[in-house]
C-alpha cells in the first residue's frame, strides 16, 4: 500500500473517535431561579441567597439556559420571588417545553420541615411523616409590637403557610411539566427531605452529626425497600419527577459563609462545571455535581473548626437509575 | 510442657492431612499409574473467574442504552451426581454508566453479589492430548447489594443467570481446569423496565478428586 494513504485512512477513523467523545446536546434548557434574603422583620433575613440565585442564573444562562420569559435565564429574588411568580413562571416552562427538553428549579433561602398537615392533602399510608417547605416572599409574617419597658420581646412571627411552598406542591408543579428530564437545586435547611428515595438506601443519615447505619444495616434496609417498594409515588420528588440536589439533610440546616459571599453550597456549585467532571468525559452530571460539592464541603467545612463550632451538614441527591447532564465543559 | 506436647501432636497430624486433598492415598512411587491420564475432572471444585459484559438497560420514558459491566468472582461446588453439582459463590462486579446521548444516561453502579446455583457437567471425552473435556451449564439465583457511582445511594435487586461453559483439563491427570463461559444475566430491577447482560467469562477450576 502507497504510504502516502494511510494517514488519509487514518482521518477517517480519527475523526470517528472524536465524534464518538462527543454528543448533540439538542434540546432546549429552562430554568427557574429564585433567591430569599430579605424576610420580613429582622430576625429572619439571609445574607447571601440573593447573590446565589443571580450567580447561578449567570452560570445557567451561560450554559444556554433560558427563563420562563424565553430570555436568558435570569432570578427572582426577595418581593419578587413570590409564590404567585412561582405557579406563573411553571405555567410558562410548561407552555414552552418538550419531552427531550432541561428543565432546572434552584432556590436559595430559608427552608423548614414539620408534621404532614392533612390541609395540603391525605398522607399515603407508609408515606413520610414530615412535609418540607421552602420560604417565599410573605410566607414569614413580622408583627411589631410595641416594647415592654427597655425589651421588644414582643415581636411575633409566624409562617403564612398559604404563601410557602411544600415539598407536594413542587412535586406537583414539576409533574405538570413535559420535560423528561428536570433537576430542583436546593440550598436550604431540611431541603434533603424532599427526595423520595424508595429503593435507595443513603449512607449520608439525615442528620450529618449521627453515626451513620453499618454495611449489614445498610443491606437489610435496602431488602426491605425492595420488598417493600411497590412503584407509586407517596409525597415529596420521586427520581422519577425530578433529581434533586440537596444541600443538606432532613433534619439538619445548611450554613451561608460571609466571607465567601454565598451559601456554602452554591458556592460550590458555582464551581461545579470547570471542577466536577470526575470521568473526564467532558460533561458534568447531576451525580458529578454532588460528588463535588459534598467532598467540597466535607473538607472545607465538616472536618474543619466550622464544622465544630457552628454544625456540619451532609449533601443528599436522588437516587433511580438515570442521571442527566447539567452542566457542559465544552471540550 | 502438656500444651507444647499437645500443639505440636494437632500440627503433625494437620500436616500428614494435607496430602490427603486430592489424591487417593497411594504410595508416592505408585501414584503416576495410579491416577489416569485422562482422568476427568470431578469432585468438590473452587472457581476463580472473571467476566466482561455487555449490559442492556431501559426504563420508563427511556430509551434503551449499553453500558460495560465486569465481575470477578470465587465460587465452591460440591457434587451431588457425577454430573450434577450445587454451588455457592462471591463477586465483586461493576457496571459503567452509558452513553450521554440525549443529555442523560443510565448510571454506573458497583458492587458485591451472592450466587446460589446447580451445575449440569458431562464429559466429552479426552481430548488427543489425553485431558479431558466438559461441557455444562450452571443457573441460579444471584442477590445483588450496590452503589451508584459519585453518590453513596446503595440499592439491593436479585437477578437470575445461566452460564453455558466449556472446560478443558490443563495437564492430563491434573486437578485443575480451564473454562471458558457465555454468561447470561437477567436482573429483576423494579425500577426499570430490562435489565440483563451479556457476555464471556474464564474461570480456573481446582478440583478435589473423588477416590477411585
Amino acid at each position: 500500500m502507497n504510504r502516502g494513504r494511510l494517514p488519509l485512512l487514518a482521518l477517517p477513523a480519527l475523526a470517528a473517535l472524536l465524534t464518538a467523545c462527543s454528543f448533540r446536546l439538542d434540546y432546549e434548557k429552562y430554568a427557574i431561579v429564585y433567591g430569599m434574603a430579605a424576610y420580613a422583620g429582622k430576625d429572619y433575613d439571609l445574607s447571601s441567597p440573593d447573590e446565589d440565585a443571580l450567580a447561578v442564573a449567570e452560570l445557567l444562562a451561560q450554559e444556554g439556559f433560558r427563563g420562563p420569559d424565553d430570555l436568558p435565564a435570569a432570578a427572582r429574588i426577595d418581593s419578587e420571588a413570590s409564590k404567585a411568580n412561582l405557579i406563573a413562571d411553571f405555567a410558562a416552562v410548561a407552555a414552552r417545553a418538550r419531552p427531550d427538553d432541561l428543565f432546572v428549579l434552584y432556590y436559595s433561602g430559608h427552608g423548614g420541615q414539620g408534621p404532614e398537615d392533612p390541609a395540603y392533602g391525605e398522607t399515603a399510608p407508609g408515606a413520610d411523616p414530615y412535609e418540607e417547605w421552602i420560604f417565599l416572599d410573605g410566607s414569614i409574617v413580622y408583627e411589631d409590637r410595641p416594647p415592654i419597658g427597655e425589651y421588644d420581646p414582643n415581636d411575633l412571627y409566624y409562617w403564612d403557610l398559604d404563601l410557602t411552598v411544600n415539598d407536594d406542591q413542587i412535586a406537583a408543579l414539576l409533574r405538570q411539566l413535559p420535560c423528561r428530564r428536570k433537576v430542583v437545586i436546593l440550598d436550604a435547611c431540611h431541603s434533603g427531605g424532599l427526595i423520595a428515595n424508595a429503593l435507595e438506601h443513603d449512607d449520608v443519615p439525615p442528620d450529618y452529626g449521627v453515626s451513620p447505619e453499618g454495611y449489614l444495616e445498610g443491606l437489610a434496609r435496602a431488602i426491605s425497600l425492595y420488598r417493600s417498594y411497590d412503584g407509586v409515588a407517596g409525597s415529596d420528588i420521586a427520581p422519577g419527577n425530578a433529581l434533586v440536589l440537596a444541600a443538606a439533610g432532613e433534619r439538619e440546616a445548611s450554613w451561608e459563609s460571609g466571607a465567601l459571599g454565598h451559601g456554602l453550597f452554591t458556592y460550590f456549585l458555582l464551581k461545579a462545571p470547570s471542577s466536577a467532571d470526575a470521568n473526564w468525559d467532558g460533561y458534568v452530571t447531576v451525580r458529578e455535581t454532588h460528588r463535588y460539592i459534598r467532598r467540597q464541603i466535607e473538607a472545607n467545612w465538616n472536618d474543619t473548626s466550622y464544622g465544630y463550632v457552628y454544625d456540619t451538614f451532609g449533601q443528599h441527591v436522588s437516587g433511580g437509575p438515570v442521571d442527566y447532564v447539567l452542566f457542559g465543559t465544552g471540550r | 510442657m502438656p500444651r507444647t506436647t499437645t500443639g505440636a501432636a494437632l500440627l503433625a497430624a494437620a500436616l500428614c492431612a494435607l496430602p490427603a486433598w486430592g489424591q487417593a492415598a497411594v504410595p508416592s512411587a505408585e501414584k503416576n499409574a495410579a491416577v489416569p491420564a485422562a482422568a476427568p475432572l470431578a469432585g468438590p471444585a473452587l472457581e476463580l473467574g472473571l467476566q466482561a459484559q455487555a449490559a442492556f438497560t431501559r426504563a420508563e420514558s427511556f430509551a434503551l442504552k449499553g453500558q460495560a459491566a465486569g465481575a470477578v468472582a470465587v465460587r465452591g461446588e460440591l457434587p451431588l451426581l457425577p454430573w450434577a453439582a450445587l454451588g455457592l459463590g462471591l463477586d465483586g462486579h461493576w457496571t459503567l454508566g452509558s452513553g450521554l446521548e440525549g443529555g442523560w444516561q443510565y448510571s454506573g453502579h458497583l458492587g458485591a453479589g451472592l450466587r446460589a446455583y446447580g451445575r449440569l457437567r458431562f464429559s466429552l471425552g479426552p481430548t488427543e492430548g489425553g485431558r479431558s473435556l466438559h461441557l455444562g451449564a450452571a443457573t441460579g439465583a444471584s442477590f445483588n447489594y450496590d452503589r451508584y457511582a459519585f453518590t453513596l445511594l446503595r440499592f439491593f435487586y436479585p437477578g437470575w443467570f445461566l452460564e453455558p461453559q466449556v472446560e478443558l483439563q490443563l495437564r492430563p491427570g491434573g486437578r485443575s481446569g480451564l473454562a471458558l463461559s457465555l454468561p447470561v444475566d437477567v436482573y429483576f430491577r423494579k425500577d426499570l423496565d430490562l435489565s440483563a447482560a451479556v457476555g464471556l467469562g474464564a474461570s480456573w477450576r481446582l478440583y478435589r478428586r473423588s477416590r477411585p
